[in-house]
């Protein structure tokens, strides 16, 4: 890139390196050699405001940072009685080191406000709040807080050593066997009953809070979200933050914050024993929009479906606290615990409550495309039903159409059973589309309904491919209805209009744009 | 534009500085439920979001990359979350603005870089407005936190914002690289892919180019404050 030189601007007789070291003068922060400079070329004061203006700028964008601001690294520094050592993790708002207590000789973890030096009051007062939390607590279950303070300017406070890795580590490797994945599950419960008990919610409960020691025994840590349930104003902890989406409760992801309860917690559990069992947190997605959607609109795919080796009754525990419902899941932490140790002792655990409705709507969020499609199909044969017996004389016309709707119904179930067997999402999406456009096609010629309006069908089918939020399958609906119409009217019997088809092929390419654009902005999210 | 070292006392009416003294007027009738103010101190704020987002890419990434993305979903986030915000003063709204604009910033670079989801994203603002109560605003710069102790009026960081934003798009580069990032001009002349000589050139008129865009209060010799 050439630059056509510019004529000199007022100041540009300044020897550049003069400017820079004066630059570096008020970067330091070095007054006297600012003065000093400013003696020598008294040209310099012209530049003095608008340099100091930047430089401020520069301290004052880094002071609102996100809370994982960098912090330079303080391994093998002294910071007060510590000499810390290696990174153990970094949350929302701290560091965690691995650190020796000089005067006691042991070691401990410490955590430091990860923002450092450039926290705000906010962060700080944050972070007091979360040790004072977790200063409540004795138990063997929690990590154990040991003292709390400041040390050069830096809050931190100093806790159990836990020798061992985050359950998020060990999932790196794979499933936990079930058993070990229910033990260990039934005793966080009931460090986290304790919690309740104390009247605080964790409000982050995933693998990689969970701290299992050598002996395989699982201690809670972190309590950077967590709240004191009794000071529900108190801004001890606030909605600024909330947890990773993937393990959010669905009243968490939908933004609220006042109204979460113990339940919130016993999702939490739920979603750590998802994880451990099949390897993955029970919702995923590409972007945060996403995630959030299907944590509020999915059922999880079944535990065992992901892992066969799974038990019946673990995965029935689990998904019980996963309930897009507070209300259907278990009341307490100590209730799942309960039933994990029933089941860990072979003992019967309570069957899965609910009625036909709740397990109907289940259903649904579990295979949205197969069950909208069968209610929208059985809806429509329902009509043709009774139209046959309302006009006998119809029957003839009609049996072909209803056969059709019945073979696409099943081809529907076949549908969602590949994808859930065989194909990939994209897949599975391309093979409902063509489908659908396949049938609506055979159905409407079977009617002759080329220049009726139940060609809407068309623009219809294609807006709703863009519910697979996959633009690409937003275009193959759109290229397969438009096929779909041509096929139509190649075949139809009666005069072809091209205004009318026009206008269908429109409203066609219109459907597409608008799902295209919406998915598009949703991916963005 | 002079090089006479007097200050206006009172902002002037040139460039941008009618801006910054109606935002708070805008801000307070926008928070009335005035849309039409509401848009206006949008408008006002735009550059100050994409400076804030292209420094806080820059630092992330230490590449250039188009901070446009961050800018919308910033604005978008902020029009979306405003009834939650609760502050009052322009300097509790700008804290505001970069606060969401560093976090979405910080999740455009994990997007970017395509890291682990695990590490870096574990806490993510979800929904500025979820509890107008808490945390948002209240973020006056603390002047403490600044390395060189200085403090900067949020007039100012409006008004440079948008003569930086005005600046040609190298000479932005290289300023954010010198004194915003506070880079050597080796790393300069590495991330711009010029030599050091040419950054050093480029910088100069960078400055003066910054210089003569901002109004005459910028000009004087006293610093601001």
């Amino acid at each position: 890139m050439t630059r056509v030189p510019e004529p000199a601007a007022d100041g540009a007789d300044i020897d550049p390196d003069l400017l820079d070291r004066y630059v570096q003068a008020i970067q330091g922060g070095d007054t006297t050699e600012e003065q000093r400079l400013r003696a020598a070329c008294p040209a310099l004061a012209a530049w003095t405001a608008c340099l100091r203006g930047l430089d401020a700028l520069a301290s004052s964008v880094a002071a609102d940072a996100a809370p994982v601001a960098a912090m330079e690294p303080l391994t093998g520094r002294r910071l007060g009685p510590f000499i810390v050592g290696a990174e153990l993790g970094r949350g929302g708002m701290g560091v965690v080191y691995r650190a020796r207590h000089e005067g006691l000789g042991r070691d401990v973890a410490l955590k430091l406000l990860a923002a450092g030096a450039y926290a705000t009051a906010e962060q700080r007062r944050r972070f007091v709040s979360e040790a004072r939390l977790a200063a409540r607590i004795r138990h063997p279950g929690i990590v154990a807080i040991h003292d709390a303070g400041e040390l050069d300017g830096q809050l931190y406070f100093s806790m159990d050593l836990v020798a061992g890795d985050d359950l998020a580590a060990r999932l790196r490797a794979g499933p936990l066997p079930p058993r070990e994945a229910a033990t260990i599950i039934a005793t966080v419960a009931r460090a986290v009953q304790h919690l309740h008990d104390a009247g605080i919610l964790h409000r982050d409960l995933k693998p990689s809070n969970v701290l299992v020691d050598a002996a395989g025994v699982p201690h809670l840590a972190d309590f950077g979200l967590a709240r004191d349930a009794s000071t529900e104003d108190a801004p001890t902890a606030t909605g600024t933050v909330l947890g990773t989406p993937e393990y959010m409760a669905p009243e968490q992801a939908a933004g609220r914050v006042r109204g979460l309860d113990t339940r919130t917690d016993v999702y939490g559990l739920g979603a750590i024993l998802y994880a451990i069992l099949t390897g993955r947190p029970p919702f995923g997605g590409d972007s945060r929009v996403l995630v959030v959607m299907n944590v509020l609109e999915r059922e999880p795919v079944p535990p065992r479906r992901l892992n066969p080796q799974v038990p019946g009754p673990l995965q029935r525990i689990c998904l019980r606290c996963l309930e897009k419902d507070p209300a259907r899941r278990y009341t307490s932490a100590a209730a799942v615990a309960d039933d994990l140790e029933a089941w860990l002792r072979g003992d019967r655990i309570a069957p899965p409550g609910g009625g036909p409705l709740h397990r109907l709507g289940r259903m649904l969020r579990r295979y949205p495309a197969a069950g909208f499609r069968l209610a929208s199909i059985l809806g429509t044969l329902a009509v043709v039903s009774a139209r046959m017996l309302d006009d006998p004389t119809t029957v003839s016309f009609y049996r072909p159409v209803a056969l059709g709707l019945m073979l696409w119904a099943a081809c529907a179930v076949a549908c969602e059973w590949l994808g859930i067997r065989r194909l990939s999402l994209r897949q599975t999406g391309i093979a409902f589309v063509v489908t659908d456009a396949a049938f609506v096609t055979a159905l409407l010629a079977a009617v002759g309904a080329a220049e009726s309006p139940l060609v809407a069908a068309h623009p219809v089918l294609v807006s709703a491919a863009g519910l697979w939020l996959d633009r690409r399958l937003v275009r193959i609906a759109a290229a397969a209805s438009l096929t779909g119409y041509a096929i139509l009217l190649a075949t139809s019997p009666t005069v072809f209009r091209w205004n009318v088809a026009a206008i269908v092929t429109l409203l066609v390419v219109c459907a597409a744009a608008i799902a295209d654009f919406q998915v598009g902005r949703l991916r963005r999210g | 534009m002079s090089d006479s070292p007097s200050r206006s006392a009172a902002p002037s009416a040139a460039g941008h500085e009618g801006d910054a003294a109606q935002i708070a007027g805008w801000l307070a009738a926008a928070r009335a439920g005035d849309a039409a103010a509401r848009d206006r101190l949008f408008g006002a704020c735009r550059s100050f979001v994409a400076t804030a987002a292209r420094c806080h890419l820059q630092r992330r990434l230490q590449a250039k990359v188009d901070a446009s993305d961050v800018v919308q979903q910033s604005l978008l986030e902020a029009h979306r979350g405003f009834d939650g915000f609760g502050g009052e003063t322009p300097q509790e709204w700008l804290g505001w603005l970069k606060r969401i604009v560093a976090h979405n910033a910080f999740d455009a670079a994990k997007r970017y870089r395509g890291t682990a989801k695990r590490d870096a994203g574990r806490e993510v603002p979800l929904a500025p407005h979820a509890d107008a109560s808490h945390g948002w605003h209240a973020q006056p710069i603390d002047p403490a936190s600044s390395p060189s102790g200085r403090a900067i009026r949020w007039e100012q960081e409006l008004l440079l914002a948008a003569a930086l934003e005005a600046l040609a798009e190298d000479h932005r580069e290289v300023l954010v690289l010198r004194n915003i990032e506070r880079l050597p001009f080796e790393e300069v002349a590495r991330r711009m892919g010029r030599s050091s000589g040419a950054c050093r050139m480029l910088w100069m008129r960078a400055v003066a180019a910054l210089k003569e865009q901002l109004p005459a209060e910028f000009a004087g010799g006293e610093p601001p404050p």
